[in-house]
């Protein structure tokens, strides 16, 4: 699916979905986004060695993980749009830098799901490496 | 599920400790203190969560929903119990 815009709730300043298809394993999906040398963050972070921040990398992993766990769903709680909130990050490993240009390819897995959590497995990466790795796990609402 | 594993209260609790943010002295907890709720000692929804992901992990024992894990990690003890109890059970 194309258009996150549509499956997430959040702004287009602080949107890091541009595609998502779901896998083979109903359990698992694929996000893409493309790093454009304008983004807000890169031009401060940092001034001419421009890197995504790793804050960042997580909320990229957090937004893939939400639109599978929205896809997996059909209850009214997770219709397209429902807010979804990261409210534990586990085992987060940092392994390279993100580039403007560079699309960051994050491949989320649903481990657990569990009452109002569910805990995912992800990995980012780029054509060049591996960016980022680790657990996270998203509730649905703001208090776990 | 691995029938073999060694199911005790200083194992669990070491899966207490590496998987759930205790705010209180690991000292104090034994198999009867209450882990969740108003009279335990302050574990919530995400720290159930981690701790059904370990289970599963070291025993290959799965807790689907939230009444079986409220049922299952009142305390140590009953988590023993419980776990010995599924164990057992072919």
């Amino acid at each position: 699916m194309n258009g996150s815009a549509a499956f997430t709730p959040h702004g287009p300043g602080f949107r890091f979905v541009d595609s998502f298809e779901q896998g083979d394993q109903s359990k698992s999906g694929t996000a893409q986004f493309h790093l454009k040398p304008d983004l807000w963050f890169f031009a401060d972070h940092f001034p001419g060695n421009p890197i995504m921040p790793a804050v960042l990398l997580l909320e990229c992993a957090a937004q893939a993980a939400g639109v599978l766990w929205m896809s997996l769903s059909n209850t009214p709680e997770t219709l397209p749009g429902t807010p979804l909130f990261v409210a534990g990050v586990d085992t987060v490993r940092i392994q390279g830098p993100a580039r403007p240009e560079d699309i960051l390819i994050t491949k989320v897995e649903l481990l657990k799901e569990f009452g109002s959590l569910a805990q995912f497995q992800f990995e980012t990466t780029t054509s060049e490496n591996t960016v980022a790795c680790g657990r996270l796990t998203l509730s649905r609402q703001l208090k776990a | 599920m691995d029938s073999n594993k060694e199911v005790s209260i200083e194992l669990l609790k070491g899966m207490l400790l590496e998987n759930t943010m205790i705010k209180v002295d690991a000292n104090s907890i034994d198999e009867d203190t209450i882990l969740f709720g108003e009279d335990g000692i302050g574990l919530d929804s995400l720290d159930a969560l981690q701790m059904i992901v370990a289970i599963e992990k070291c025993y290959g024992l799965e807790i689907k929903d939230p009444t079986t894990a409220r049922d299952a990690l009142q305390s140590l003890g009953v988590l023993r119990d419980w776990i010995q109890r599924r164990l057992s059970t072919p």
